[in-house]
Formats: C-alpha cells, sequence, structure tokens
C-alpha cells in the first residue's frame, strides 16, 4: 500500500515535471532564437591600455574575447584549425568563437584576422545575429589586456561556392592592412546552411584615415 | 586607358603564370615576387619590347624566368632606338622568414655596365644614346588650305591683292619648307627604375643620367626639355613648345617681308603700313595653325608609379606618348614608349609549423598545431551553422524523454483510478 501511494506520487510528480518539461521545450522551439551570448557589457574597456594596433604576439596564443557591442555579442575566443579538406569549423559550442591560428594576430599590420562563430536555426549562438551589423559598427577584440579596435567597413553574403571561389581573397595572409574577418552560416534551406556572411572591420586608425579620404 | 588595362592584362597574366609555375598556389603560396622590363615599345599600335623577367619564391627558393640582358634587336626593325645596353633583372628571396621583392630595368648606352639587381643602380652610363621619338610635318599644320590662309588678305580691300596673292604663296612655300624637316629627339646615357619590396613596404625610384629631349627645327637644335636626374614619383614633363612655334613664326615672317620687298619693288601705292599688314595677316594664320605644337603633343611621364597593395608596386622610368593630337603633325606612325618597367611584390611570410601560432593556446577540439605544412593555406569552407545549438541539444532530447515518460506516467495514473 505504501509502496502503491509512493508510485502514485512519484507518477504525479513525474506528470508534472513532464508538463513542465513539455512547456520549456515548446519555449525553447517556439521563441526566436536569440543573440549567442547576453548583452553583457564590455568590460574589457576597463582594461584597454591602447586602441592602438599592436604587433602580433611571437606565441601564437589565441586573442581573449570577441565584442560586438551593437549585436550585445561577447564570445571567448578559441583557437581553430583549416582541416585537410579546406574546412574552418567555429568550436561546438555556440557560445566560443573561433579564431584560425594560421590568422594574424588582432593589432597586426599584416595579414588579416579571421574569426568564426556559429549560426544555430534554434538555439542561442554567437553569430546569430551578425548579418545584421552596421558598416561604421565598432568591433573589439580583448587580447591579453589590450583592445584592439574595429570598425566594420563591410558585410557581405557569399554563397558557399563563391566563398571557395574567393577563399583566397577573402582569408590569405598576403594582405597588409591587418583587417578583422568576421564569418558564420546564413541562408537555411532544407537542412543545409547555402551561404555564409562576411564581415570585415578594419583597425580603428585605418577606418578613420579612409574616411576621411573618402 | 587602353594602355593601362594593357598593362594590367599583362601583369594579371604574368601573376597567373608566377601562381601556375609554383604548383598550386594553396599548397606552396608565393611570398615575394618581381618582374622587370628595360623597354616596351608600340609603333602604331604595333607592340614589341625586351620582354620580362619574373622572379617567384614559395618560401623554398627562387625562380626566375626570363632574359636579364636581351640584344637590342630584340626592338625589332625600327628606327627609335638602335643602340644601347638592355638591362631588367628581378630577385625574389626570403631572409628571416620573410618574401624581399627586388626588381630593376632600363637602357643605357653602349660600353654600359650592369649589376646585379638590389636597392642600388643596376645600370652605369657608357655612351650616350639617341632616340629618334618622331619627324613632325609642320608644313602640312600651317598650310593645310593655302587658298583660305590667303582669303584673308581679301578683308584688307586693296586693289593691289590680286597682284600679291602669286608672290605671298611663293613665299609662304620657301618660308615654310625647312619646317618639313622638323625632329623630336630625346638622347640620355642611363634611364632605370628600381623596386624593393618586403611585407607592409614597397618603394621605387628612377635615374635618369643626361636626358633631354630636342627639337630640330628649320636647321637649328632647340632644347625641348632637360629630364630630371631623380625625378619625383609621378612626374609630367611640361614640354616647352612654344619655342618652336616662334621659332618657326619668325622664319615665315623674316621670308615673307623679304618676298615682299621684292614683289612690291615695282608697284606703287603699297604703304608700309598695308605691307605689316599683309604680314601681320599671314604671321597670324601661321600661328594659329601651330597651335597644336604650342600644346603639348607628348605626354611625358617620369618615375610613373602605382601601388596595387601596401607591399607591392608598379613603377616606370619613362613613359612617353606622342598624343593623338600629333596625330597630323607626325611623319609617321604614333609612338608609345616605356623604359624601365619594374614591379614588385606582393609579399609575404614563410607559413611553417611555427608560425605565426604554434604556442599553447590550443587546448580546443580544433587544435591541430604541427599539422600546418598539411593544411590548405586558406580556407575553402566555413562550416559555422547547425539546425539547432549542440548544448540545448541534448538538454531538448532529455526534456522530450522526460516528456514521454511523464504522459506515460500520467496516462497509467489516470489509468490507475
Amino acid at each position: 500500500m505504501t509502496l502503491r501511494v509512493d508510485r502514485g506520487r512519484r507518477t504525479a510528480w513525474l506528470a508534472g515535471a513532464a508538463a513542465l518539461a513539455l512547456v520549456a521545450l515548446v519555449a525553447f522551439l517556439v521563441l526566436p532564437s536569440g543573440q549567442g551570448s547576453t548583452a553583457a557589457p564590455d568590460p574589457g574597456i576597463t582594461e584597454q591600455s591602447t586602441l592602438r594596433p599592436v604587433e602580433p604576439r611571437p606565441d601564437g596564443r589565441p586573442p581573449n574575447r570577441l565584442v560586438v557591442p551593437s549585436l550585445g555579442l561577447t564570445a571567448p575566443l578559441e583557437p581553430i584549425e583549416v582541416t585537410p579538406a579546406g574546412v574552418l569549423t567555429p568550436p561546438d559550442d555556440g557560445d566560443v568563437v573561433g579564431w584560425w591560428r594560421r590568422s594574424a594576430q588582432p593589432g597586426a599590420r599584416q595579414g588579416q584576422t579571421v574569426v568564426t562563430g556559429h549560426t544555430f536555426r534554434s538555439g542561442p549562438a554567437a553569430m546569430n545575429e551578425l548579418g545584421t551589423v552596421d558598416e561604421g559598427s565598432v568591433v573589439r577584440v580583448h587580447d591579453d589586456g589590450v583592445v584592439v579596435e574595429y570598425r566594420v567597413t563591410g558585410v557581405v553574403k557569399y554563397s558557399v561556392d563563391k566563398v571557395a571561389d574567393k577563399a583566397y581573397d577573402l582569408f590569405a595572409q598576403d594582405r597588409g592592412d591587418g583587417r578583422l574577418v568576421m564569418v558564420t552560416c546564413t541562408d537555411y534551406v532544407d537542412g543545409d546552411y547555402r551561404s555564409n556572411v562576411i564581415v570585415f572591420a578594419e583597425p580603428v586608425g585605418q577606418a578613420e584615415k579612409a574616411r576621411r579620404v573618402a | 586607358m587602353k594602355k593601362n588595362l594593357a598593362r594590367l592584362g599583362a601583369l594579371s597574366a604574368s601573376t597567373t603564370l608566377a601562381l601556375m609555375a609554383t604548383g598550386s598556389a594553396w599548397a606552396a603560396p608565393v611570398v615575394a615576387r618581381a618582374d622587370a622590363n628595360a623597354i616596351t615599345l608600340s609603333i602604331g599600335g604595333n607592340a614589341g619590347g625586351s620582354g620580362q623577367v619574373t622572379a617567384t619564391n614559395d618560401g623554398t627558393g627562387e625562380r626566375k624566368e626570363g632574359e636579364t640582358t636581351p640584344p637590342i634587336s630584340v626592338l625589332g626593325n625600327q628606327d627609335l632606338l638602335n643602340a644601347g645596353v638592355l638591362q631588367q633583372d628581378a630577385a625574389a628571396q626570403v631572409q628571416d622568414g620573410v618574401g624581399v621583392s627586388a626588381a630593376c630595368a632600363g637602357v643605357a648606352g653602349e660600353g654600359a655596365s650592369v649589376a646585379e639587381v638590389g636597392d642600388s643602380n643596376c645600370l652605369f652610363p657608357g655612351q650616350p644614346v639617341g632616340v629618334t621619338i618622331a619627324n613632325l610635318d609642320l608644313t602640312g599644320a600651317v598650310l593645310v588650305n593655302p587658298e583660305s590662309a590667303l582669303a584673308d588678305l581679301n578683308a584688307i580691300g586693296d586693289p593691289l591683292m590680286e597682284q600679291l596673292v602669286g608672290p605671298l604663296t611663293a613665299a609662304l612655300s620657301e618660308g615654310l619648307a625647312p619646317l618639313g624637316e622638323t625632329g623630336l629627339v630625346g638622347s640620355f646615357s642611363v634611364i632605370e627604375e628600381r623596386c624593393v619590396a618586403s611585407p607592409g613596404t614597397a618603394q621605387a625610384s628612377a635615374d635618369l643620367v643626361d636626358a633631354q629631349l630636342t627639337l630640330s627645327v628649320a636647321g637649328e637644335s632647340v632644347p625641348v626639355v632637360n629630364l630630371p636626374v631623380h625625378p619625383e614619383p609621378n612626374t609630367k614633363v611640361v614640354t616647352d613648345l612654344d619655342q618652336v612655334v616662334n621659332l618657326a613664326v619668325d622664319a615665315v615672317e623674316e621670308d615673307l617681308r623679304s618676298t615682299l620687298e621684292g614683289a612690291l619693288a615695282d608697284l606703287t601705292g603699297v604703304t608700309d603700313e598695308l605691307q605689316t599688314q599683309i604680314v601681320d595677316t599671314l604671321v597670324a594664320e601661321v600661328s594659329d595653325n601651330l597651335a597644336p605644337v604650342e600644346e603639348n603633343i607628348l605626354d611625358i611621364t617620369l618615375n610613373a608609379q602605382s601601388r596595387p597593395a601596401p607591399d607591392a608596386i608598379a613603377a616606370t622610368a619613362l613613359d612617353l606618348e606622342l598624343l593623338p593630337a600629333a596625330a597630323e603633325l607626325a611623319d609617321g606612325p604614333l609612338v608609345d614608349l616605356q623604359i624601365g618597367n619594374v614591379e614588385c611584390g606582393p609579399t609575404g611570410v614563410v607559413q611553417t609549423a611555427a608560425t605565426p601560432s604554434s604556442g599553447n593556446g590550443g587546448d580546443g577540439g580544433n587544435d591541430r598545431a604541427g599539422a600546418a605544412d598539411d593544411l590548405p593555406e586558406v580556407p575553402t569552407v566555413v562550416d559555422a551553422g547547425a539546425g539547432v545549438s549542440s548544448g540545448p541539444d541534448v538538454a531538448a532530447g532529455v526534456l522530450v524523454l522526460a516528456g514521454v515518460a511523464g504522459l506515460v506516467g500520467y496516462r497509467r495514473l489516470v489509468a490507475g483510478r
């Protein structure tokens, strides 16, 4: 009897938990996907020692954090590498952005810094809203107490085929301007992402100069 | 514009060939490249030149193609330049893991010596060399229509004019005859351009030794312009051709006056004032028709430079073009001459497993330090999308399972009541 009473209470508890779980699941699936990270303040600003470009560190360690204030994006950075097939994949954790380890250190005057983060069709991911960033928006990369500041100079959407065609122009390290390239996926069709959103940002000094010239 | 397009096309083609020559651009990126061309000459639209030397380096060694000191005969049968030494050399080296490009190209007189390409001169003067740029037929410009030139004299309204037309026509022909042998020539000892480039930087400079342009008119040699030894980038040369016009007009005026003196000797009623009016009218006609000469019929740029990238530069020591406006004056096809074409860069850093990032930060799942040698130079696919996030995937699965279990339990509970 006791056993029957206990089983009944447990079953009722399970039923209640199931209802809550279903509500949570529905809410999770129905509500629009949000930003990858909460719109946390940019704590790095208090630690910045300079906004000028810095030379790459010889040890090749990854920068610490990517911040796009206008998107509320704050994400840690981890080093990633291209597969032998040429595929660059962000870290599995959607809140973490990958820094291509053979690209330039932020602030380097040579090459370009390439970072990529996930876009999830459902659920938070760091770069869900990357394609909505406006030109002129500030992007900061925190790098061991130094903040390298960029301004967005261009946002493009390329098909995966076009990305492959223009891969050298987009990601090669023989450029000399030290720009930041942020990449994620878009155009979700039938289970596949068919395009990439690519955002270009220049170190603030160069962006200001370009604006004056224009 | 057409010339720039042609040069751009040539640059693209040479770049493509260089990339092809290195095999897979992805696997072995070129970290240094340079091109050199001593002279490119187009006469009447027929282009020719000394060819090109191209040097590339992908970190495994320098590859160089082309002839560095071609004979002047490579220019073929032409009258512009028939003596001298051509030098065109390029280098693409790796120094401390960094690509460094250098090139030098130019023309010097016979007996000139050449040196290896680097950051100093590659040509040292020998004998002066002459360049015949064009022969200008000024008589054609002045007397396009002698009748119309003389028609203005009718406005003077003097009954004696009819008697003067014949002698005046003869005077014009005689006065302008020497102008038919007008020649535009140049001379120099050395004209060369050189460049160097490394990551983030590129420079070019020009050297012109004893270089000048001269016009020979009516038996006189008139210096048009002396060219600077070390011209600033993109220096436009202003040719002071109004001297030529003045010389020609003076010759015509003097001839007319002497002719009129003789023609009018037996006539009465011709005042000095009328003579002056006649001469002034014809001289004005001559001057108007020489206007294309007074304007620059030459477009000359020294040390012409362009920078396709911060670490790349293309430069030409002397770029001379006989403008289309001179087409009616030139005795022969138009000339487009470039001496000392060089291109340096772009450059890069040799990629190795140790650079730029073999450090200790690779604790992520994608860290493949040490394998960079076997990897593509750049990613060709960025796989940054998923249907749902991986973390919530697990939670969603648990929630679904819990929901299913809960429903089963609820149904049992209901059934048990």
